[in-house]
């Protein structure tokens, strides 16, 4: 640690009460988060039924088995569908928001409050709003476009297999984009006005002075993002689970809903192990790609 | 040349300010409207108030009972959190060799883990207990999935604390312990409130392991007694929405006293990320 070096630390027994400090946390976190995690891993080469006491273990069976299975294929591409429409819309929306409201203007901290409250609220709340909202015959969004004469426009939103996944993402986003606009927000307060100045003063434009100055210096607050949001929504279960229950006819099935069906509804708890272990694997290496490719673009002023 | 975009800003901000607050106008206004009311005038306020929607949902709907056991698995959960991860977090700090930085990462690996990878045989070691279908499971599995992100917070800020404040008290004669209740946890109260606020969002709100865990009526708490108004009342939108205005309206308090401190908890918890 950096504290190393210095003097009041070089201390033995105090090292030891230290210890005894992190102990009751290092217990509890080990005992009920990375055992669970480990032994997951090892379920994943069984195919224990979750009951039975005698356990067979069959190897890489399971996961030979998921490369064929095409639920599992497509759970696979439902989530990088989801997550690529959350990504592109939450942050893009996020940074417009974020570049009108870092700076004081006229009604910022409503808008700001605005924006953020949908992140304080339940994934049951939000089912509950947008059922209702979505709703073919009772609901909101059908009803409005009646009124203004879209009646065209009219869908069975969450009961067409062909957009049910983007109506779910759509809910994602309203409810994250404050949350993302607050980190752009933060970024943009760390570049100094000076460098707009400058910019301003070489002549360049709007357009110009966001994509050579902006960008390139919000590339922290971007990687902060990129990494929770892709993170957050690649292990979405609420929504689905409650929204849709990964139908009509699948299209909206995505891993985390997969394994819990097959874990508790069908009673194949080493397959289900081993799909949630596929899943722990993609979030692992995409976080660690992310960050890698995305901090190497960052630079300083 | 500010100028110029200024109505288009506004245009842009005042746009998105209503596909936020319509479905939470339509909600809350909805939840005093009868069914009819509602599929004849969605959006406006309700022709007169109804609040037998706010009766059945706490007569019928148990929401009384729920509403006690969240609150007590919130409580007892982040208390027990606040002071683990404040002990861990000032150890890890100020811990003197190799090891220290290892459990700090150890720590960190949670970070990440979704919940599925955990959750087969998390519930078949509290079945071992016997803690499955019992509220000491959910406090279990909280304390432990929240240690992470709060050690990650306190430790950041811990490490800002300059070690000269408690040299002097450890110089005095105060004990390690002391020092820690009497010095780190007062200066660490931008950091804990910044963890009390975002652990109790992820317990009040928490869906999947209720789901996982619970069975009975009795111990449910609110997300998932809730979800069982979605079978029962499918076409009696506003007794549902009754229920959502009860159960959000408590945590959009803390939201709107904590705004502040909830800010910069995103922000502290995204610049040290």
């Amino acid at each position: 640690m950096r504290n190393a070096d210095r003097s009041l630390t070089l201390n033995k027994s105090r090292n030891i009460r230290m210890i005894l400090f992190c102990l009751p946390a290092l217990l509890v976190y080990i005992i009920f988060f990375i055992g669970p995690m480990i032994s997951n891993i090892t379920y994943s080469f069984s195919n224990w039924n979750g009951f039975s006491r005698h356990i067979k273990w069959i190897g890489f069976r399971n996961y030979k088995n998921l490369i064929s299975d095409n639920i599992f294929i497509s759970s696979i591409t439902h989530n990088i569908m989801y997550t690529a429409v959350v990504l592109i819309f939450q942050l893009g929306l996020a940074l417009l928001f974020a570049l009108i409201l870092y700076k004081k203007i006229w009604g910022q901290n409503f808008f700001k409050t605005v924006f953020l409250m949908p992140v304080i609220l339940s994934s049951i709340t939000l089912t509950f709003i947008w059922s209702y909202m979505y709703d073919p015959m009772l609901g909101f969004i059908n009803h409005f476009f009646d009124i203004i004469g879209c009646g065209f426009l009219k869908q069975s939103w969450l009961g067409d297999q062909r957009i049910a996944l983007f109506s779910v993402a759509f809910v994602n986003i309203w409810q994250y984009v404050g949350y993302s606009m607050i980190i752009f927000i933060a970024g943009l307060n760390t570049i100094p006005e000076s460098l707009f100045e400058a910019a301003r003063i070489d002549g360049a434009g709007i357009w110009g002075t966001f994509r050579k100055v902006t960008l390139p210096l919000l590339a922290p607050s971007m990687t902060i993002n990129i990494v929770l949001t892709t993170l957050g929504s690649f292990k979405v279960f609420d929504l689905i689970y409650l929204m849709t229950n990964g139908g009509p006819n699948n299209s909206t099935e995505v891993l985390a809903t997969l394994v819990y069906r097959t874990g508790f509804t069908y009673g194949s708890m080493g397959y289900a192990t081993a799909i949630s272990t596929v899943m722990l694997l993609i979030i692992m290496i995409i976080g660690i790609i992310q960050t890698t490719i995305l901090r190497s673009r960052e630079i300083t002023y | 040349m500010k100028d110029r975009l200024l109505p288009v800003k506004y245009f842009i901000l005042i746009l998105y300010s209503i596909i936020i607050l319509v479905p939470l106008i339509i909600i809350f206004f909805g939840a005093f409207k009868t069914a009819g009311d509602l599929s004849n005038n969605p959006f406006g306020f309700p022709k007169h108030i109804a609040l037998d929607n706010f009766a059945k949902a706490f007569v019928k709907g148990n929401m009384l009972i729920f509403f006690r056991n969240t609150i007590f698995i919130s409580v007892i959960s982040i208390a027990i959190i606040t002071i683990l991860s404040a002990l861990a977090a000032y150890a890890i700090t100020r811990i003197n060799f190799k090891y220290g930085n290892a459990i700090y990462y150890l720590f960190m690996i949670g970070l990440t883990i979704p919940v599925q990878s955990i959750m087969i045989p998390s519930y078949l070691l509290m079945g071992k207990l016997h803690l499955v279908n019992n509220i000491w499971s959910l406090v279990i599995v909280y304390v432990s999935s929240c240690m992470s992100f709060s050690i990650f917070i306190l430790s950041g800020f811990f490490r800002t604390i300059p070690l000269e404040v408690e040299e002097a008290a450890l110089i005095d004669g105060c004990s390690e312990f002391k020092t820690f209740t009497k010095i780190i946890l007062p200066l660490g109260k931008p950091a804990l409130t910044t963890i009390i606020i975002f652990n109790l969002l992820t317990i009040w709100n928490d869906f999947y392991n209720p789901l996982l865990y619970i069975r009975d009526d009795n111990i449910k708490t609110l997300s998932l007694g809730l979800a069982k108004y979605m079978g029962r009342y499918v076409s009696n939108y506003p007794t549902m929405f009754a229920a959502v205005v009860i159960s959000s309206i408590p945590i959009i308090m803390v939201f709107l006293a904590l705004q502040k401190q909830f800010v910069a908890g995103i922000t502290a918890g995204a610049v040290k990320g």
